[in-house]
């Protein structure tokens, strides 16, 4: 007869038996409940299968299937209350192996999710490390990269990347402006969808010289930006590119503005080409005016005995027309080595303030006799010219030179225009006329209309000698002495000519900064004054001693002759009567001329000074420019110009 | 407080009990203890039944969020004595010790003092910590429980008494069954094959 409640209790035990924790708490539980089914009186649980002596004891096994999952041993003490519970007790055990099977399989489960989760967990930290410095790698990328197109469009040069086959890849800010589109509209095509075919074409040419030759190529090239029509200078340079694997990518191009570059060098040839040509000036210079001091010499003395010979003889003599000739071929010399000194800046001048529009006025008949009547002279006197401080007779010199040189150049009919003018020159034409320097200047300008000068001859043209004219009729000293005539008085020239069309010379004096305007002191040279009065002449050169004392004594002097400055100073203390003039050289073995004036003048105060020379050196003069009161007569002299000068001199209060 | 047809509803099933049932629950999740204690007291409250809780593992915060869903204010049943909170610990091991004489007293007490104050009804749920198997006193545990369903019988507290699986050894939970008349078995009160009656349990 079966139990209502044992069924109850058995089946109230497979509910709960599930929700134990273990199976040490499962079977504990089992056991002690199943002591309440009917006949038993023990109940043990064992995970290996036992072998029974005893009667009294029943063997369930927990299976399911073919496993084996332990088994109950049952003791009985009345197996006929037992035997209706077998059945049920069997198809508990198998609930039980079920569940342990289930509870195994959740363990296994568990362990399986637990080992899962435990290697997701470490996948997932091991990919979020992964993606942590993925990240980390992107953000350095991204700084790196924008750090690169930073500094690639911070660079002033165009900087592209092309495809082997022309393809634009990449460029840079600048590049884009040379386009005229964005980046992103350049990259996909080629230089013929933005120039014209010849240009593309010479781009492309480079693109392949690089490629070929498998280096850096550059070249040159202009180009004109688009926006605002600036024409650059390029200095371009591609470079072939390679992949890891050593494959032809493409070109890398840099292109460069050189302009400034290009422009600045050929300012700098261009100076160094003007700084050669005036250091070539002034060594001519310096060489001829060492000649034409010695030169000076002997002509003085062919001169002087010339004039005497002369004196002494008939007119009506054929041998006084040879001397004649004599002298005015000495005095074509003398002028000729008064041009080589006036070139080398040798020749003493007396500057004057000057009205230049007064002094040119005053020369107007000379020049037009001078450029003859086929010649239209014109003459444009600037309005409040400013004055300058020049010998006249170098404005002389200038004008007489430049108008000579504008009427060779013009063929018949033609014509000379003298124009006077105030200017101030900045630094900005001081930068690119090495010569000049700024201040404010007088300018005469000669133009003509004559055949004008081309390149070649406009590097040469102040050079002493140089000439375009034919043999016999140039000398080639005319605009050198211009030239060194002007920069005895700190100015400069300008040159402009056209082949064909005619030249203008422009002269720029200094603006006199004084207000005071000087009279003139030009005293009309009489000729041939004589006098009386004993003049003491000191030359250490005999021929030009002897030369002298006779022209002085055939005026009527008295002279007295020393060729050593020991010899006049102690003609000086001998002398009795007095002497009224000293006349002497400058340059001296014993002592100079300056120094012999100084002595004797302290012990005769009375005693006036002239002073010779072939050229002034910085004894009586600075840089050739005499000292106010400083009397000077240039060697050679003609007897006109020294009996003049020494009558000025004694005539002087 | 009158007990003759009155019917009372536990919270956590729609069966409708007599008051002074005696419950035991076995869980083995937190999820189930805490669902069935907080519907308990619910229910208790609803009815305006005199409501108490023993345990250590209900925090007092939540059984408050949970009342304050329902529109109840724990402080203020509390504050009225309709709701007592209370440690498992505090209350059943009063100096180290688990005492089942004291324990019945205070559920004797706790019953007249909510018929003197007028509940209709009276009830308990408490979870027995493991620590009983340790402390002095703590063997007669089972005792206890049959003495309860003793008193129950004039003193007519519904009780419910969780027991953690986990905590417990099979053969104590097969024991705390034979002590209870009605256990819930998958949300379902059910009656206990296993139940011994206390005059034959506490004479074994």
């Amino acid at each position: 007869m079966l139990s209502p409640k044992t069924l109850g209790q058995l089946l109230l035990m497979q509910s709960y038996v599930i929700s134990l924790p273990d199976e040490k708490s499962m079977f504990s539980f089992v056991c002690h409940g199943l002591l309440d089914v009917p006949g038993v009186s023990g109940v043990s649980y064992f995970d290996v299968a036992q072998h029974l002596n005893e009667e009294s004891t029943v063997r369930f096994p927990l299976l399911l299937g073919e496993t084996y999952r332990g088994e109950l041993l049952f003791k009985i003490k009345d197996r006929e209350a037992f035997a209706p519970y077998e059945d049920y007790l069997k198809n508990f055990c198998f609930m039980l192996a079920v569940i342990l099977e289930e509870r195994n399989q959740r363990h296994q489960n568990n362990v399986f999710k637990a080992d899962l989760e435990e290697r997701i967990q470490e996948r997932t930290s091991q990919l979020q490390a992964e993606i942590a410095e993925r990240i980390m790698v992107e953000n350095s990328l991204r700084e790196s990269e924008g750090r690169f197109r930073s500094l690639v469009n911070t660079i002033p040069d165009l900087i592209w990347l092309k495809d082997a086959s022309g393809v634009y890849l990449s460029c840079n800010a600048i590049f884009e402006r040379f386009f005229g589109a964005k980046e992103a509209a350049i990259v996909g095509k080629s230089d013929y969808d933005f120039v014209d075919k010849e240009l593309a074409d010479f781009f492309r040419e480079n693109d392949r010289k690089a490629m070929a030759a498998g280096k850096p190529t550059s070249n040159e090239e202009w180009i004109t930006f688009p926006d605002d029509g600036r024409r650059t200078l390029l200095y371009t340079t591609k470079t072939p590119m390679y992949d890891k694997d050593g494959i032809l990518i493409g070109v890398l191009g840099v292109g460069r503005d050189i302009s400034e570059i290009k422009s600045n060098e050929e300012e700098r040839i261009k100076l160094e080409s003007q700084l050669q040509q005036i250091q070539k000036i002034e060594s001519v210079g310096r060489l001829a005016g060492g000649v034409a001091h010695d030169f000076n010499n002997m002509l003085g003395v062919i001169l002087g005995h010339a004039h005497l010979a002369l004196m002494e003889t008939d007119p009506v003599q054929p041998i006084h027309a040879n001397l004649e000739e004599i002298r005015k071929a000495a005095e074509r010399s003398a002028d000729l080595t008064r041009q080589l000194l006036a070139f080398a800046r040798k020749q003493t001048i007396a500057p004057k303030v000057l009205d230049l529009n007064e002094t040119v006025s005053g020369m107007l008949k000379m020049l037009q006799r001078l450029i003859g009547e086929d010649i239209d002279l014109t003459w444009q006197p600037s309005a409040g010219l400013w004055s300058v401080k020049v010998d006249p007779s170098q404005i002389d010199q200038i004008l007489a030179n430049l108008c000579v040189n504008a009427r060779d150049s013009i063929t018949n009919m033609g014509k000379i225009t003298i124009q006077t003018g105030n200017n101030v020159i900045d630094e900005n034409y001081t930068a690119n006329n090495m010569d000049a320097t700024p201040g404010e200047y007088v300018t005469l300008t000669v133009s003509d209309n004559g055949s004008g000068i081309d390149k070649e001859t406009m590097v040469h043209i102040f050079e002493p000698f140089f000439t375009t004219k034919g043999i016999g009729e140039g000398t080639g000293l005319g605009l050198a002495t211009v030239f060194g005539a002007v920069k005895q008085n700190k100015g400069f020239i300008n040159v402009y000519s056209e082949p064909g069309k005619g030249t203008t010379f422009s002269i720029y004096l200094p603006r006199y900064a004084g207000n005071t305007r000087q009279g003139s002191t030009d005293g009309i040279v009489q000729a041939t004054p004589r006098g009386q009065e004993t003049i003491l002449l000191v030359e250490d050169e005999p021929a030009i001693l002897n030369m002298a004392s006779m022209l002085l004594s055939k005026q009527g002097y008295s002279v007295l002759q020393a060729n050593t400055p020991s010899e006049a100073i102690r003609l000086a203390k001998e002398n009795t009567t007095g002497i009224h003039l000293l006349m002497t050289d400058v340059v001296m073995p014993e002592m100079n001329g300056r120094d012999l004036a100084k002595d004797l003048q302290t012990r005769y105060p009375q005693i006036k000074c002239l002073f010779m020379s072939g050229y002034t050196a910085d004894v009586i003069a600075h840089h050739g420019v005499l000292d106010d009161g400083v009397h000077f007569i240039q060697k050679p002299f003609s007897l006109s110009n020294m009996a003049a000068k020494v009558r000025e001199v004694l005539d002087k209060p | 407080m009158t007990h003759c047809h009155q019917t009372i509803s536990l919270g956590f099933t729609n069966q409708p009990f007599p008051p002074g049932v005696h419950i035991c629950q076995i869980f083995s999740n937190d999820d189930e203890r805490q669902e069935s204690l907080l519907k308990f007291i619910l229910s208790g409250l609803q009815s305006k039944e005199r409501t108490c809780c023993f345990s250590d593992n209900a925090t007092e915060q939540a059984i408050g969020e949970f009342l304050g869903n329902y529109g109840i204010s724990h402080n203020e049943a509390i504050d009225s004595g309709a709701l007592t909170l209370a440690g498992t610990r505090d209350v059943y091991f009063e100096n180290n010790c688990f005492n089942p004489e004291r324990m019945i007293g205070l559920l004797t007490k706790y019953y007249d003092d909510s018929v003197t104050q007028g509940y209709p009804a009276a009830r308990v749920i408490g979870e027995m910590a493991p620590e009983v198997q340790h402390v002095s006193g703590g063997n007669r545990l089972m005792e206890y429980e049959s003495k309860v369903s003793l008193l129950l019988r004039d003193h007519p507290v519904t009780a419910v008494c969780q027991y953690d699986a986990r905590s417990f050894d099979g053969a104590m939970i097969m024991d705390v069954l034979k002590v209870h008349p009605l256990m819930i078995v998958r949300g379902s009160v059910v009656h206990n094959p296993f139940f011994i009656k206390p005059e034959e349990y506490l004479t074994q």
